[in-house]
């Protein structure tokens, strides 16, 4: 009933939601790629060759909260992308017999969601750098540093890699 | 404090993530498939085979790319690493309304 209610209003609009999604999957796939690859994972590397050395600490801490602050991108993307993808789901009347649809979710269900809810605290909530910086909680600062930089360590193959994977499932339905 | 990533911990953790994402994967769509639709062509060799292909490649990939990401691997001479005095600017913080 509540569905079909959904189909009636907002059937007519599925193209312009389609086009929402996708823009946003291109937000939330790139938004960062320059910042990652060429501010954060240079002076990280540098950091873990050289982890005593002050100057990059510095720069280490100011290149994390920068980064913090630019993921906001992402983030706002990501919702959307989620309200959307079901919506679209519902509208288009898809179902689970449609194999390339099934597993796209079932990787975004256990790639994308997980990762993005520790992403969200990490950056924003209590893994926030500025914010502990500015509470003069040193220790919490570093510990929330190496704690982001170990979830950049797992999280980068598996984003890279499913990432594409979804929106080439999304693209080209191959089976 | 010590960072606590080394290269024992780097491979345990690409095979869990390997196994978990790529068997989570594979169970949860077969299930569906068969619980759903009736369908057990997914437990058919062909897609067993590509999946265990991929798992292996994936595991492999991921493990040399922690390596790779977390400097283990290289020396970082591709990189200059000069002393420079430098501002860096902050957020001036919000004030309250």
């Amino acid at each position: 009933m509540m569905l079909d209610l959904l189909r009636q209003i907002l059937g007519p609009w599925y193209l312009q939601i389609k086009f929402l999604h996708v823009l946003f999957v291109a937000v939330w796939i790139a938004s960062t790629v320059v910042a990652y690859t060429y501010y954060l994972v240079p002076v990280f590397k540098a950091w873990r060759r050289n982890p005593h050395d002050q100057e990059i600490i510095a720069l280490r801490n100011w290149t994390m909260e920068r980064f913090d602050q630019g993921i906001i991108f992402e983030h706002v993307a990501f919702p959307i992308i989620i309200l959307t993808g079901p919506l679209m789901y519902v509208l288009g009347g898809w179902t689970t017999a449609t194999n390339w649809l099934l597993l796209k979710i079932i990787l975004v269900c256990l790639v994308a969601i997980p990762i993005e809810i520790v992403d969200y605290h990490l950056s924003h909530f209590r893994g926030n750098k500025r914010r502990l910086r500015e509470a003069g909680d040193a220790a919490g600062y570093e510990r929330s540093i190496q704690q982001h930089w170990m979830f950049f360590l797992i999280t980068s193959p598996p984003v890279m890699v499913f990432a594409v994977l979804i929106v080439f499932l999304a693209i080209t339905k191959p089976f | 404090m010590e960072f606590s990533g080394n290269p024992a911990l780097y491979r345990r953790i690409a095979i869990a993530v390997t196994l978990y994402i790529n068997g989570g994967a594979f169970i949860i769509f077969a299930l569906i498939k068969y619980l759903l639709h009736g369908d057990t062509w997914v437990l058919g060799w062909k897609p067993v085979l590509v999946t265990l292909l991929f798992s292996l490649w994936f595991g492999r990939a991921m493990y040399r790319w922690m390596m790779r990401l977390d400097a283990q691997y290289g020396r970082g001479s591709g990189w200059v690493l000069e002393s420079v005095r430098v501002k860096l600017p902050e957020l001036r913080p919000r004030q309250p309304r």
